[in-house]
């Protein structure tokens, strides 16, 4: 078994909040929040609007496609009180999903 | 030692974009945040900001002892994290346009100013950011080959 197959098979443990993950509150468009394990990332992310360097950030989520199937855009997380809106929605076709976030 | 026409003409703009506030009777506070020549990305705490350059000088000989140049000049302006954030900038593209047009020779140093383009951007990650640059050219006269002697 490749490594690759063996991290797939035992996704549940990079979704574990004590090793990885933290829990989030997930809004899907058309159900109930819930709470959901994911992986959470806040890197530099470089904005130019006319051109002009702005130090923005990229917050995103990675989350087992399992937990986010239909995620759409608009669509709420809310992490630390703080709620951030999904701009874009990448699964990895590894059973994982990464959703891309903003604050507004 | 005395500084060059373009040296006054570039203090003159920063002078002047510094009174671009509300209390000055325009729409922002761009001027509270100003900066020449920044070359750095802007952080948040930095918005909302006016950053300015003076870049391309283009100067033509005049009869035998004048040189007429055309300085060109960029204002970026630059805001993120606001609501209606194009509105917001359209302010501020229209706060810059209102303050160069306070005096087209910059105190009598250029003999007039002309308006560019401007070009409106959007873009959005963690914060929706938004920015313009807007472009105008100064145009003024020195001495031939004397940059620190007006005409």
């Amino acid at each position: 078994m490749t490594v690759a197959a063996r991290i797939t098979a035992d996704l549940a443990k990079f979704f574990n909040t004590g090793d990885f993950a933290t829990a989030v509150s997930y809004t899907p468009a058309s159900a109930a929040a819930r709470s959901i394990n994911v992986q959470w990332y806040e890197p530099y992310e470089y904005s130019a609007p006319a051109e002009i360097p702005f130090e923005n950030s990229g917050p995103a989520v990675l989350a087992r496609t399992s937990d986010v199937s239909a995620a759409k855009q608009r669509e709420t997380i809310v992490k630390t009180a703080v709620t951030y809106y999904v701009i874009a929605v990448h699964p990895t076709g590894d059973g994982t999903t990464f959703l891309l976030l903003s604050k507004q | 030692m005395s500084d060059s026409r373009r040296q006054l003409l570039v203090d003159a703009v920063r002078t002047r974009f510094a009174t671009i506030l509300v209390s000055g009777g325009y729409e922002t506070n761009i001027g509270a945040k100003l900066f020449e020549w920044r070359v750095t990305e802007l952080e948040t705490a930095d918005l909302p900001a006016l950053n300015f350059r003076d870049t391309r000088n283009v100067t033509e000989q005049k009869l035998s002892h004048i040189h007429q140049h055309a300085l060109e000049f960029e204002a970026d302006v630059l805001t993120a994290g606001v609501s209606e954030t194009p509105k917001q900038i359209r302010k501020m593209i229209a706060d810059v346009v209102k303050c160069i047009g306070v005096d087209r020779t910059w105190g009598g140093i250029a003999y007039d100013t002309d308006p560019k383009e401007d070009v409106l951007g959007m873009d959005q990650a963690g914060l929706i950011a938004g920015g313009a640059r807007i472009k105008f050219v100064i145009k003024y006269r020195t001495r031939s080959f004397n940059p620190y002697s007006p005409q």
